[in-house]
């Protein structure tokens, strides 16, 4: 299977049809795919100030209670990102600030990964104040550099076309 | 409309409008200012609606020069966007529609913002154990501020529609 016959499977899914199905689809989606994005940076901005040890009044416990709307903001760009993927799979696929935009994605996942395994359980119990572990802190500010260049990326896709 | 021609006739305007990146890159910045400015007030606007209640509102309150930041990026990029486009974005109704939008979710903001910090008194009391019990008015105001920085999001999009339907699917 060869990603051309990947790409003309998306086009051709329901979800493609979906997408093509007229004009508003796609406008609708774009303004469900920038509210996901607030909702998804507004949460991690909060979590990730806490746990590089820039919001000392905040217990980590606390911020990381918003984990639920940070990642709510991230299905909701999933699920319409998947869609504008699947309008056009090639202009996406072959589109180097698309394929940037993928590998970032990685990145945060995996970061995010490394935390929830390794860390969030103790963090979770951190009292406010206490300053987080180096390795938290590192992790944090990498997820935080991380999700703002995969809205450049994002935002580079049409430059690229 | 002739300032607005004037306006759009300098060469910053130009080379917005010429380069291959400019439109991209103050797209970018502009996404990245969302990202502060209604990212940070929508979890405001969540906390005092219920959520995440272990988060003291007066350490929310630190994030508030971020927002400041994220709006003023937004306020020099959307200004560069509107300069390339002046004389066309004026009678824009999504344009107008987005610059009420925001304008209704500074006010908003800007009065729940007034109404957390003068209940709540200095943040020195706070964290010596004040809690804050978030008023009827604070609840509706942060209803408010949701809906008006959703609409300014909405509104953003379709502009470039309204502009020009050659770009529908552009993705700009």
């Amino acid at each position: 299977m060869d990603v051309a016959h990947v790409f003309a499977i998306a086009h051709d899914s329901a979800l493609g049809h979906f997408a093509r199905a007229n004009a508003y689809v796609y406008t609708i989606g774009l303004v469900i795919h920038f509210t996901g994005l607030a909702l998804l940076m507004g949460a991690m901005l909060l979590i990730d100030l806490t746990l590089m040890g820039l919001a000392p009044t905040v217990p980590p416990a606390a911020a990381l209670k918003l984990l639920p709307f940070a990642i709510a903001g991230f299905l909701l760009n999933l699920g319409t990102g998947v869609m504008f993927f699947c309008f056009d799979p090639e202009r996406f696929g072959l589109n180097p600030a698309f394929q940037l935009k993928m590998v970032l994605l990685l990145v945060a996942g995996l970061n995010a990964l490394w935390f929830t395994i390794a860390e969030h359980r103790q963090v979770a119990q951190m009292p406010a104040g206490v300053q987080p572990p180096i390795a938290v802190k590192i992790s944090a500010a990498i997820s935080l550099l991380v999700w703002f260049a995969v809205i450049v990326a994002g935002r580079m896709i049409v430059a690229f076309q | 409309m002739d300032f607005l021609a004037w306006l759009q006739a300098l060469p910053i305007s130009e080379w917005v409008q010429s380069s291959d990146y400019g439109f991209p890159l103050l797209l970018a910045a502009h996404s990245i200012g969302l990202a502060g400015v209604v990212g940070i007030l929508l979890v405001l606007d969540l906390r005092v609606l219920g959520v995440a209640q272990g988060i003291p509102i007066a350490a929310l309150s630190r994030l508030l020069p971020l927002a400041w930041l994220g709006f003023w990026v937004n306020a020099l990029s959307g200004l560069l966007l509107f300069m390339a486009n002046a004389t066309r974005l004026v009678s824009n109704w999504a344009f107008i529609l987005k610059m009420s939008a925001v304008l209704l979710g500074g006010i908003v903001s800007w009065l729940l913002w007034r109404s957390l910090v003068d209940r709540q008194g200095s943040e020195s009391s706070h964290a010596a154990g004040v809690t804050y019990t978030v008023t009827r008015r604070a609840r509706i105001t942060a209803v408010l501020s949701l809906l008006a920085w959703f609409a300014a999001i909405v509104f953003g999009r379709v502009i470039a529609y309204v502009m020009d339907h050659a770009i529908l699917h552009g993705g700009a």
